[in-house]
């Protein structure tokens, strides 16, 4: 069913419109409502196509510097304006003259507690993990800002900076994510690419991840690697991620399944329906420390990526942090590249109910609001 | 008066239900030309591919297979996912390299086999993407309201043969498989 036949709607409130009140519309405006709805039916529709295929890729990071930025406060001094009736003219219209007065005032920043990520974005991270990362590492500095303060009237406080540097230790890194959008034709498209549908509590009685699921508050240390409780383990694989997802782009998951068949590994990448476009899962299958099988998915193009990563591990034997990355990250730097969901735009929106809910009832609503304008407006049908 | 707003008032829907029809036939003659170049871009990728997997496994096992049948029947048979494919590309290599130890063909064979299970999956890939775009040709110009509008356009469908097994030059034509005799 085409979104368009919600031109219905304007023709028939249009029609209504004119038998309730013949005399208050023109001809001219008979067509207006339809008009106005037409092109309100196509940009809604455009909305929410790229609303509905609208989709969030990761991208790993690490963390190479955290901040501590002192209070400080400095003393503003401005002169400001305002309009002042002063009276009215001969036809009675008020009059104004521009009156300036003293608007200083005390300009404070609060204290607070930033991150750097390895790509040189800023963002703000909660006192404990700064703290928490500057007995890691180690270090503490300091940095004189060299504020200009202004010590006026009390006001008037220095603040400067205090930072702690990563200390390059694998076991010490903090990784983060980034978010950005892309469009995923697939989402909402019949096609032989969609994976099969599987709810969370099914997933969950399956033993399935969650994707990306946060571990605190701050998104610093993103959980990448699920499954397995070995935490240097982890840290090298989370650092894998980090390190990697700056030079590549890639985002790397590594997800251990104890004693499971390799086929749940399938069932992940339905689950996932197959991973964000820079997306590398790595399903490794242990028994203890052995390694049982592996698989890999992504929808990177070249699948050596994938093979090679898979055969790599099985190589190994045992899980074993080191070598596991450097079997990883030879195949990404040999092969990885981020899929091109722009490849998938033939597919045909497949609009939901809701979709189609949510398009019909906006044109209703422009339909009755133009109608009610054309009412109500100075042009009226005088024959 | 009334007589005559209603003239204009059905010339006016008229006139808009003849925008949404030219609208509609123009949508669908864009639609349908995307989607046939979207096609045949993707069938040359996918003969490309074909290509580019020979040479990559030619390059892998540094043998010159260019004009080596069984070579390619090897590859054909990997492809085809035979339950013996293991065996026969193990017999292939180490009849390539009649002078290498055990260890050394286990090597290229799984260096080999690994390649091309990747070109594999590559191809299938590119096929399944083939077939998906086809398959949304095939609903534009049969479902209503395409299926109307190609009454005037009278667009075929796409010549799509989807690659089954033997994956030969000729297969690439005629999409069957020629029983090719295995020497290895």
């Amino acid at each position: 069913m085409s979104i368009y036949l919600a031109l219905i709607i304007p023709l028939l409130v249009s029609g209504i419109t004119y038998f309730l009140y013949p005399k208050r519309i023109t001809l001219w405006e008979i067509f207006v409502p339809t008009a106005i709805g037409f092109f309100v039916i196509m940009i809604v529709g455009a909305i929410v196509r790229h609303e509905g295929n609208s989709d969030t890729k990761y991208n790993g990071e690490l963390i190479t510097q955290v901040r501590y930025y002192e209070y400080w406060e400095t003393y503003v001094e401005q002169t400001c304006s305002r309009e002042v009736q002063t009276g009215t003219d001969s036809k009675g219209n008020p009059t104004y003259t521009t009156e300036y007065y003293d608007c200083s005032y005390c300009d404070d920043h609060p204290a607070h507690w930033s991150a750097i990520t390895s790509s040189g974005e800023e963002y703000s991270i909660k006192e404990s993990t700064y703290d928490s990362l500057v007995k890691m590492w180690g270090n503490n500095h300091f940095l004189d800002l060299h504020r200009n303060i202004n010590y006026e009237y009390g006001c008037g406080k220095d603040g400067d900076m205090y930072y702690s540097v990563w200390d390059k230790h694998i076991q010490h890194s903090y990784t983060r994510y980034s978010k950005s959008s892309f469009q995923n034709p697939i989402k909402h498209a019949h096609s032989a690419f969609k994976y099969e549908d599987i709810s969370p509590d099914s997933a969950k009685a399956m033993g399935l991840f969650k994707y990306l699921p946060l571990n605190d508050e701050d998104l610093t240390n993103q959980v990448t690697v699920q499954g397995y409780d070995n935490d240097s383990v982890r840290k090298v694989l989370e650092y894998l991620n980090g390190n990697l997802g700056v030079r590549y782009g890639v985002h790397i998951q590594t997800l251990f399944f104890s004693q499971k068949d390799p086929k749940i590994a399938q069932k992940q990448e339905s689950y996932w329906s197959g991973g964000g476009p820079n997306d590398v899962t790595i399903c490794i299958g242990v028994s203890g420390d052995n390694i049982t099988w592996c698989r890999v998915f992504s929808w990177c193009d070249n699948k050596e990526l994938t093979v090679g990563i898979r055969d790599g591990i099985i190589g190994l034997g045992k899980v074993k942090a080191m070598p596991i990355y450097s079997v990883v990250r030879q195949n990404v730097s040999d092969y990885f590249v981020t899929k091109d969901f722009s490849a998938f735009a033939y597919l045909p929106y497949d609009y939901s109910g809701w979709n189609y809910f949510f398009v019909y009832f906006i044109t209703l609503i422009a339909s009755i609001a133009t109608n009610w304008w054309c009412v109500n407006n100075e042009y009226e049908n005088y024959d | 008066m009334n007589g005559s707003i209603i003239k204009w008032a059905l010339i006016g829907v008229a006139a808009i239900l003849l925008i949404s029809v030219v609208s509609g036939f123009i949508g669908f003659s864009n639609r349908e030309i995307e989607l046939s170049n979207s096609f045949f871009q993707k069938k040359d990728e996918r003969t490309a591919s074909y290509d580019k997997m020979y040479k990559v496994v030619a390059q892998k096992t540094q043998i010159a297979v260019k004009n080596d049948s069984s070579f390619r029947n090897m590859v054909n048979i990997i492809m085809e996912g035979r339950k013996d494919a293991q065996q026969v590309v193990f017999k292939w290599v180490q009849e390539q390299n009649p002078g290498a130890t055990f260890d050394q063909v286990t090597k290229l064979y799984s260096e080999l086999g690994q390649t091309i299970e990747a070109q594999r999956e590559q191809f299938f890939q590119e096929e399944k993407m083939l077939q998906d775009i086809n398959r949304v040709h095939e609903d534009l110009i049969r479902k209503y309201p395409g299926s109307f509008h190609n009454l005037f356009f009278k667009r075929k469908s796409f010549e799509y043969t989807p690659i089954k097994s033997s994956l030969t030059e000729q297969v690439m034509k005629t999409g069957k498989d020629d029983n090719i005799k295995l020497d290895l």
